[in-house]
C-alpha cells in the first residue's frame, strides 16, 4: 500500500526541482493572519443602502445623460410657455406653415416655425410636452398609489382575500381601455382630467399585480422570518425589510411606466380621444403634423423626436435605476 | 448532565389547513430539552423537523399542546410575550443565501436585533458588531459589506452572529450546514461547538446528516411523519437502535471504509412516506416497516420509556 503510493508519487514528480537544502516542511509555513496595523485600509466607508445606490447611479454615464436630458426637457416645458411672447392659440394668418427660425415682419422669431393657422410651434411644442408629461406623471403616480396599496393588501393577507382581489383585477383587465375612455367622454367634459381618470381606472392593475407578487414572495423569505424571529414589530418588518426590497422594483416600474403613459396619451390624442384642441399635447401636434407631412415635415418630426427621446430617456434611466438599486450588480 | 429542563414540550401539534384537508406537520410530540445540551432532531425531508423548530421559536403558533420555556408557558399570541421570548431564543437558518436581507449591510444585519431590543447605545453596538464578527471568525472590515459579497460559509457565520447578537440562551439550528460544502460544514459545526462552550448555549440541532448529529448532539430525537418515534442519548441510539425506522435511517449512513461499507447490511425501505394530509390510522411507519404486524396497522403506538432515557414508539420492542 505504502510502496504503491510512493511509486505513484515518484511517477508524478519525475525529478526534484527544489535544491536539496530547501526543506519545505510544515514548520516552514506560519499563519500570518490579517495585518493589524494596516487592516483599516481596506475598510469600506459605512454608507447607507440609498447613498450607495445613488453613487452607483452616478457612475452610469447613460443614466446620468438621460437624467440631464429629462431635467432640461422639464425646464423647457415649464419655462418656455411662460416667457414666450405668443399664446398657445394665437394665430398669425399672414404667415402660416413657415419653416424653422422664421422671423416675422414684426420682428418676432418663430424658432420652430408656425403651423397652418400661423401658431408658434416652439411655444406649442413645449406646452404640449408639459401637458403630456403632466398627464403621464400624474397617471403613473395615481396608478402606483392605488396599485401598491391594493397589491400589498392582497399579498399580505393572502388566502381567500387575495383570491377575490385578484379575480376583480382580472375583470378590470378584461375591459378594453378605449371603451372606458369613450364612455367617460360621454359623461365627462373631455379634457386632461377625464383622460387621467380614465387611465387610472384601468392602469393600476399592473402595479397591483407586481406589488402582490413581490409581497407574496418576500413574506416567505427567510430573512423576513429571521427579522420576525428577532422580535421585529410588524411596522419595523414592513418599513425596514419589505418596503426597501419592494421600493427598488417599484421605482423601476415607475420610470418604465411613464414612457408607456406618454405613448398612450399621444395615441389617444392622435385618434382624437385625448386632449381637446386647441390645447396642444405631443399626440395632438403629431396628428396635425401628419396632415402636412408631405410639405412641411418638421411639423411631424419635431413632436415625434420629443416623444421618442423622452421615452428613450425614461427607459434608459429605468434600466440604470434597476442596476443601481440592486446591490448584487454592484461594480 | 445537570438535569435542569430548559424547554418542555408536551403533546405539541401543528396543523396546516391546505386544499384537500389538514396537513399534520407535527403531531403529538413531547420531549424535554435540558439546559446546556444539544438536542439533535433527525428525519427525512418533510417529516416536520423544521416546522417543529419554528413552532418552538414561536414563529408559528401551535395548534395544540404546550411549550414550557424555563417553567413558563410560551404563548406567542399574547402581546409582548413573543418579543420577550425572542430575546432568549434565536434561530439559524438552512439557506445562507435567503436568510440575509440583500439590501442591508452585514453590520446593520447583525445590529438589528440589538436595536429591536434596545441593547446598548449606537457606539457600543458598533463595538459589539466587531466583537461578534470576530467571534464567528470574520473580520471587522466585513461590517460595511453586503451579504452577496460573501461565500456560503461566511454568510452562515453572519447568520450565527445575528442570532448571537442579542445574547440568547437557546438557539434552534435549522439545518445550518446542509447547504454548505463538506469542508465548510466542519468549520461551522466546530464554530457552533466552541460557541456553545463559551456562551453556555442550548441547541436544538435539526439535520438529516446523521454523522454530524451524532458528533454534536448529546441526545437525539428521530422524527417520522410528524411523530417523534425514538428518543435516546446519542451513544445509546447508535449502539442500541430500537425503532425500525431509526434502524433504516442509521443503516443508510455511509461508512468511510469501502470494505466495511460493502459488507454492511442495509435496511432498504420500500414505498413512499404516506401523505401527511391523509395519515394512516395505526403506526405512521407501518406501511413501510419491514416487520409490521396487524396491530401496527390498527393501533398507534405511544412513546414509552424502554430503558431509562431511551424512548421509542413501537409495538414490537
Amino acid at each position: 500500500m505504502s510502496n504503491a503510493k510512493n511509486a505513484a508519487k515518484a511517477a508524478f514528480e519525475p525529478e526534484k526541482t527544489l535544491p536539496a537544502d530547501c526543506d519545505l516542511g510544515a514548520e516552514a509555513f506560519a499563519h500570518v493572519g490579517p495585518d493589524a496595523e494596516r487592516r483599516d485600509e481596506i475598510v469600506r466607508p459605512s454608507i447607507s443602502y440609498w447613498r450607495d445606490a445613488m453613487r452607483r447611479l452616478m457612475q452610469n454615464k447613460v443614466a446620468v445623460a438621460c437624467m440631464v436630458f429629462l431635467v432640461v426637457l422639464v425646464l423647457f416645458a415649464l419655462i418656455v410657455p411662460l416667457v414666450s411672447p405668443y399664446t398657445m392659440s394665437e394665430q398669425h394668418l399672414t404667415h402660416p406653415n413657415k419653416p424653422m427660425f422664421f422671423r416675422a415682419e414684426d420682428g418676432h422669431l418663430h424658432v420652430f416655425g408656425t403651423d397652418d393657422l400661423g401658431r408658434d410651434l416652439f411655444m406649442r411644442l413645449w406646452l404640449g410636452t408639459r401637458t403630456s408629461l403632466y398627464i403621464a406623471v400624474s397617471v403613473v403616480v395615481i396608478n402606483l398609489l392605488i396599485g401598491v396599496i391594493y397589491g400589498a393588501l392582497a399579498g399580505y393577507f393572502g388566502g381567500w382575500i387575495d383570491n377575490i382581489m385578484m379575480r376583480f383585477i382580472e375583470i378590470i383587465i378584461g375591459i378594453p381601455y378605449l371603451i372606458i375612455v369613450i364612455l367617460l367622454s360621454m359623461i365627462m367634459k373631455s379634457g386632461v382630467t377625464s383622460l387621467i381618470i380614465a387611465y387610472a381606472i384601468v392602469g393600476w392593475v399592473g402595479s397591483a399585480r407586481l406589488t402582490r407578487g413581490q409581497v407574496l414572495s418576500l413574506r416567505t423569505q427567510e430573512f423576513i422570518i429571521a427579522a420576525h424571529a428577532l422580535g421585529s414589530s410588524p411596522w419595523r418588518l414592513i418599513t425596514r425589510h419589505i418596503v426597501p426590497n419592494l421600493l427598488s422594483v417599484l421605482i423601476v416600474n415607475l420610470t418604465l411606466a411613464i414612457p408607456s403613459a406618454i405613448f398612450t396619451e399621444a395615441f389617444l390624442s392622435y385618434i382624437g380621444m385625448g386632449v381637446p384642441l386647441p390645447h396642444p399635447s405631443l399626440g395632438n401636434l403629431a396628428q396635425e403634423g401628419t396632415l402636412r407631412f408631405m410639405f412641411y415635415p418638421q411639423q411631424l418630426l419635431l413632436p415625434a423626436v420629443v416623444i421618442s427621446l423622452t421615452m428613450l430617456s425614461f427607459n434608459m434611466l429605468g434600466d440604470g435605476l434597476r442596476d443601481a438599486l440592486d446591490p448584487r450588480l454592484r461594480t | 448532565m445537570n438535569a435542569e429542563k430548559l424547554l418542555e414540550v408536551s403533546a405539541l401539534c401543528k396543523y396546516f389547513h391546505v386544499s384537500g384537508g389538514t396537513l399534520k406537520a407535527v403531531d403529538d410530540v413531547s420531549f424535554d430539552i435540558f439546559r446546556g445540551e444539544t438536542f439533535g432532531l433527525v428525519g427525512e425531508s418533510g417529516c416536520g423537523k423544521s416546522t417543529l423548530g419554528r413552532v418552538l421559536m414561536g414563529i408559528y403558533g401551535a395548534t395544540k399542546g404546550k411549550i414550557l420555556y424555563g417553567g413558563a408557558e410560551l404563548n406567542p399570541n399574547r402581546p409582548g410575550a413573543r418579543f420577550r421570548y425572542a430575546k432568549k431564543a434565536q434561530i439559524i437558518f438552512q439557506d445562507p443565501y435567503a436568510s440575509l436581507d440583500p439590501r442591508m449591510t452585514v453590520g446593520s444585519i447583525i445590529a438589528e436585533g440589538m436595536i429591536i431590543h434596545g441593547m446598548y447605545d449606537a457606539r457600543r453596538r458598533t463595538e459589539r458588531v466587531t466583537e461578534l464578527l470576530e467571534m464567528v471568525g470574520l473580520n471587522r472590515e466585513h461590517a460595511n459589506r453586503f451579504p452577496h459579497e460573501f461565500s456560503g460559509g461566511q454568510r452562515q457565520r453572519i447568520g450565527i452572529a445575528r442570532a448571537l447578537a442579542i445574547e440568547p440562551e437557546f438557539i434552534v439550528c435549522d439545518e445550518p450546514i446542509s447547504a454548505l460544502d463538506v469542508s465548510i460544514q466542519s468549520q461551522i459545526i466546530n464554530l457552533l461547538h466552541d460557541l456553545q462552550e463559551r456562551l453556555n448555549l442550548t441547541y436544538l440541532f435539526i439535520a438529516h446528516d446523521l454523522n454530524v448529529v451524532k458528533y454534536i448532539s448529546s441526545r437525539i430525537g428521530v422524527m417520522y411523519l410528524g411523530h417523534l418515534v425514538e428518543l435516546a442519548s446519542s451513544e445509546e441510539l447508535y449502539a442500541r437502535t430500537l425503532h425500525p425506522y431509526s434502524n433504516a435511517l442509521l443503516s443508510a449512513v455511509p461508512i468511510p471504509d469501502p470494505r466495511a461499507e460493502r459488507e454492511k447490511r442495509r435496511t432498504i425501505l420500500t414505498g413512499d412516506v404516506p401523505s401527511p394530509i391523509h395519515t394512516p390510522p395505526g403506526c405512521p411507519f407501518a406501511s413501510r416497516c419491514p416487520s409490521a404486524c396487524g396491530r401496527c396497522h390498527a393501533e398507534k403506538p405511544d412513546l414509552r420509556e424502554v430503558t431509562p432515557g431511551h424512548l421509542v414508539a413501537c409495538h414490537l420492542t
